[in-house]
């Protein structure tokens, strides 16, 4: 079962986002995410001070097998990059929460966070979709 | 390949809601490298000589030489199927497919070769049929059949290359690789298999598993798109 920690914001994309105390927005993928992609073994990320567009993508995550779209769960700036995770992309996979963080954005819109599904509601997200695809 | 991203970006809009299943070959010598793949000077210099054209793909993996395979790719919704879940989704219709034409295939077992994907330069050299990963297709221990997928708003793009005539040397050439590549061919396996019986097989494969394909023109799949070269 893929963990869904409380005091995080969530994407439907499969994004995470911690709202820090200056009001910037650190953001990462889920325990579920890295579930489905396997071995993440290359992070394309963007550059420091790039402006991003919430709901677009601003990346790819390379797994042994797949690429997939990284997408920014709110509009802002890029203001710091896990240069440790990009080097090691294990810890992705090893601590998504924690050491696997990705990138800090300066959020041009700070409502924009709270409209991020809760825990709840991407807890219930990833069991509606579990059950599509029973039943598919 | 932009005619497969298109359509994997299409589907992610809704406009596409049923899977898509193509073929198609390559205009001469063609190398694929991954999405985040290096290419290595030594190895542009060698394709430029040859004539071999370069191409980037939006999928991941390694090298890939074309022109002597079938390619096809698959776009299809994903749901909650992680990465090698919707691999062997994909290899059922391959192997079904195969296995008309006599061909036992299966998903492989982890072998490395030379030239092992690695991050964060993933390999400048490094050549997808010397590597099996666990999603890709062999026969008798040698691999047939390379894949690679782009996943995208629920919806994955996956496409692959089975070798039909054997191009390992020209591919050692190409990327200077000293050791036999440990991958096999049509030629080998099944001599005289023409490029329109893999398809028909495969295209009956994939149906025998997923239900009745309708041929459509990819024009009328891409209405209003212009597609770059």
């Amino acid at each position: 079962m893929s963990t869904v920690p409380q005091d995080l914001r969530y994407t439907r994309e499969h994004e995470w986002a911690r709202l820090e105390d200056d009001g910037r927005v650190t953001i990462g993928v889920t325990d579920f995410a890295q579930e489905q992609l396997g071995d993440v073994v290359f992070l394309d990320l963007p550059e420091v001070d790039s402006d991003v567009e919430g709901g677009e993508p601003l990346g790819e995550v390379e797994s042994t097998k797949s690429v997939s779209d990284l997408y920014a769960p709110v509009t802002g700036k890029v203001v710091e990059i896990n240069v440790e995770c990009k080097e090691n992309p294990a810890a992705l996979n090893q601590d998504p929460y924690g050491e696997g963080w990705l990138m800090v954005l300066d959020p041009s819109d700070p409502a924009e966070f709270d409209g991020l599904l809760s825990p709840e509601e991407y807890a219930q997200f990833l069991e509606e979709e579990a059950g599509e695809g029973e039943e598919g | 390949m932009s005619i497969d991203i298109a359509l994997l970006e299409r589907a992610a809009r809704a406009e596409i809601t049923r899977p898509v299943l193509r073929f198609y070959r390559w205009d001469g010598p063609s190398l694929s490298l991954g999405a985040h793949q290096r290419l290595d000077e030594q190895v542009a210099a060698r394709c430029a000589e040859l004539g071999v054209q370069v191409v980037k793909r939006p999928t991941g993996g390694a090298a890939v030489l074309h022109g002597k395979d079938l390619t096809y790719s698959v776009v299809a919704p994903h749901g909650t199927m992680g990465v090698l879940e919707a691999y062997r989704e994909v290899a059922g219709g391959l192997i079904a497919g195969l296995a008309l034409l006599g061909i036992e295939a299966r998903i492989g077992t982890r072998h490395e070769g030379p030239g092992v994907l690695h991050a964060p330069q993933l390999g400048a050299r490094a050549a997808c049929f010397a590597v099996t990963l666990g999603a890709d297709l062999q026969v008798g221990g040698a691999k047939i059949c390379g894949s690679a997928q782009l996943r995208r708003r629920g919806w994955f793009l996956q496409h692959g290359s089975i070798p039909i005539g054997d191009d390992r040397a020209f591919t050692n050439r190409i990327l200077d690789h000293p050791d036999p590549i440990g991958a096999t061919c049509l030629e080998h396996l099944r001599p005289g298999t023409s490029e329109e019986e893999l398809c028909v097989c495969l295209r009956r494969g994939f149906e025998s598993r997923w239900g009745e394909a309708e041929e459509v023109s990819v024009e009328s799949l891409l209405v209003g798109l212009s597609i770059p070269a």
